[in-house]
């Protein structure tokens, strides 16, 4: 395995390798066994590096390449191309099956990341952990406090020098919202908010 | 040979140890010397260009204008979908122009913040909750791009793609991404001019806002809290409080707001704590790339928001505890 394919397939593996790419390396792990073979060693000894545990079980593998390939578009089941298609697949199942180990492997490592992560456990035993007294609250509809809290989330936030486009333009269409609503929400009660044209930043650039 | 070969040869080989040197230049350095030279580019070179922004499977086309004179900046955001909102920056003071509404809030915004200032520039930054390197080069807006990605040793938080202008480090695009590697929220230009002399008037409003009513929003009261009332001893790694204070909601200044920032130098999450009361606040939301969770702890609202997945805000607002 070249270094070209061993960047690809760690690229992969982050999920940093661009769709097109992603597809072809993906083609040609299924159609060169010696490849699939060598990026199955290549992961193990990656995974061995980093101290993780083994992949778990070919069928849930399996079903994860699965759950991958679901999610591209794919032509509607009584689509008469993939009736007539369906038969002409049948013979090379076998080997597509074969293919999807390794396939799976990558898949498999990318998406585990998480359920193998001893953190997660730590994270649910922390909000296990909470007092009996927590309770989630109920969701209400017109939430001011929430758009409040963004608001100064992203303020506060952008004070780190985080990005603040994203930011502020949430906070802009937030206050929109606001805006558009009547004016007992436009101008708070104890805030003298309203004025007539100050002049400033917008007439002097 | 004929003389126009010749020449095209002379002026190949003069160029050749340029084009070489530049080569490089752009490959000695290092992914910290590029958020560096990213961090001095957002900051002072001036731009101008259409930016898309994908969110939540939601584009948005805008347009950007950028200038620093005498050290002030002066910003023009104008979104090309809907209803026309404009953002006009002039130093700390901005004008947010809502044409639908006929409206214009008049804000103050910090002057450090920019609208590509992607990362924060903390001294604890980067931690050891991430590693960040330099994957290829691409090009983005007609520009040769180097593309690095800040990827996160754990679930707790979202990664980040940047592609920047080999040139001049300015981010031509940006991506957080998820646990899958899924892009959350993508910043591209599609075109930029950079360094461009910008005229006074593309600064300009696209409306006369002369009959518009004007609104001034003012942030309510703000007190720096040395020993807050609550603590957090279960943060997940790389966490820590950056700040704490009251905060008094416009419009709410009889419920003061406890408002811890925690930050791991790269993601920042608020907490926000406030006495329970009648008005209830949603469990759980998305906002753009941002979520909340609340949750009651001892007779109190914690509601947590960050650019972070839930299972994180999850951490940080259950395991917050009355001292």
């Amino acid at each position: 395995m070249n270094d070209t394919i061993r960047m690809q397939i760690s690229a992969f593996i982050d999920g940093e390798l661009p769709q097109n790419e992603s597809e072809l390396l993906l083609r040609r792990l299924c159609q060169d066994r010696e490849l699939r073979q060598q990026a199955a060693s290549f992961i193990a000894l990656g995974r061995m590096l980093r101290g993780e545990r083994s992949i778990v079980g070919q069928e849930r593998l399996r079903a994860r390449v699965s759950a991958s390939l679901d999610e591209r578009p794919i032509a509607e089941v009584g689509d008469p191309a993939v009736r007539r298609h369906r038969r002409y697949l049948r013979p090379i199942a076998g080997g597509v099956i074969a293919a999807s180990v390794a396939i799976a492997a990558l898949l498999g490592l990318r998406q585990t990341v998480s359920l193998d992560d001893p953190k997660d456990g730590r994270a649910a035993a922390t909000v296990a952990e909470a007092p009996a007294d927590m309770l989630y609250t109920v969701p209400s509809q017109p939430d001011d406090l929430l758009r409040q809290y963004y608001l100064y989330h992203g303020l506060s936030s952008s004070q780190l020098g985080a990005n603040s486009i994203n930011a502020r333009l949430v906070n802009l269409q937030l206050r929109q919202g606001e805006i558009f609503g009547s004016d007992e929400a436009t101008v708070p009660d104890e805030t003298p908010s309203d004025e007539t044209n100050p002049g400033a930043a917008a007439s002097r650039p | 040979m004929t003389t126009a070969a010749r020449n095209s040869a002379i002026s190949v080989g003069l160029l050749a140890p340029w084009l070489l040197s530049c080569a490089v230049q752009a490959d000695d350095y290092s992914p910290h010397d590029w958020l560096n030279r990213m961090a001095s580019a957002v900051q002072s070179t001036n731009y101008e260009g259409t930016v898309v922004r994908v969110q939540n499977g939601k584009t948005e086309a805008l347009k950007v204008v950028h200038k620093i004179a005498d050290g002030v900046i002066h910003e023009k955001v104008v979104i090309q979908d809907g209803n026309g909102l404009e953002i006009i920056r002039s130093g700390n003071e901005v004008h947010c122009i809502l044409p639908d509404s006929k409206s214009v809030i008049v804000e103050e915004w910090n002057d450090r913040s920019t609208f590509f200032s992607t990362l924060p520039s903390s001294d604890i930054r980067f931690g050891n909750e991430y590693d960040v390197g330099i994957l290829r080069h691409e090009r983005v807006a007609g520009r040769k791009a180097v593309l690095l990605a800040i990827r996160p040793h754990d679930d707790y938080r979202f990664g980040h793609r940047l592609w920047l202008d080999v040139e001049t480090g300015f981010p031509l695009q940006t991506e957080l991404f998820g646990i899958d590697g899924k892009a959350i929220e993508k910043v591209r230009f599609v075109d930029i001019k950079l360094d461009s002399e910008i005229s006074a008037r593309a600064l300009m409003p696209s409306y006369s806002t002369e009959s518009f009513r004007w609104i001034t929003e003012t942030r309510g009261k703000v007190t720096p809290v040395e020993l807050p009332d609550w603590t957090n001893d279960s943060l997940p790694p790389g966490f820590q409080a950056v700040s704490t204070h009251e905060e008094e909601l416009p419009g709410r200044s009889k419920h003061r707001v406890t408002h811890i920032l925690f930050s791991d130098g790269l993601a920042n999450v608020s907490v926000f704590i406030a006495p329970k009361t009648d008005a209830k606040i949603s469990r759980r939301s998305r906002l753009g790339a941002s979520n909340s969770i609340s949750v009651e702890i001892a007779d109190h609202y914690v509601t947590a928001v960050g650019e972070v997945p839930v299972m994180t805000l999850e951490a940080i607002a259950g395991s917050m505890r009355p001292r």
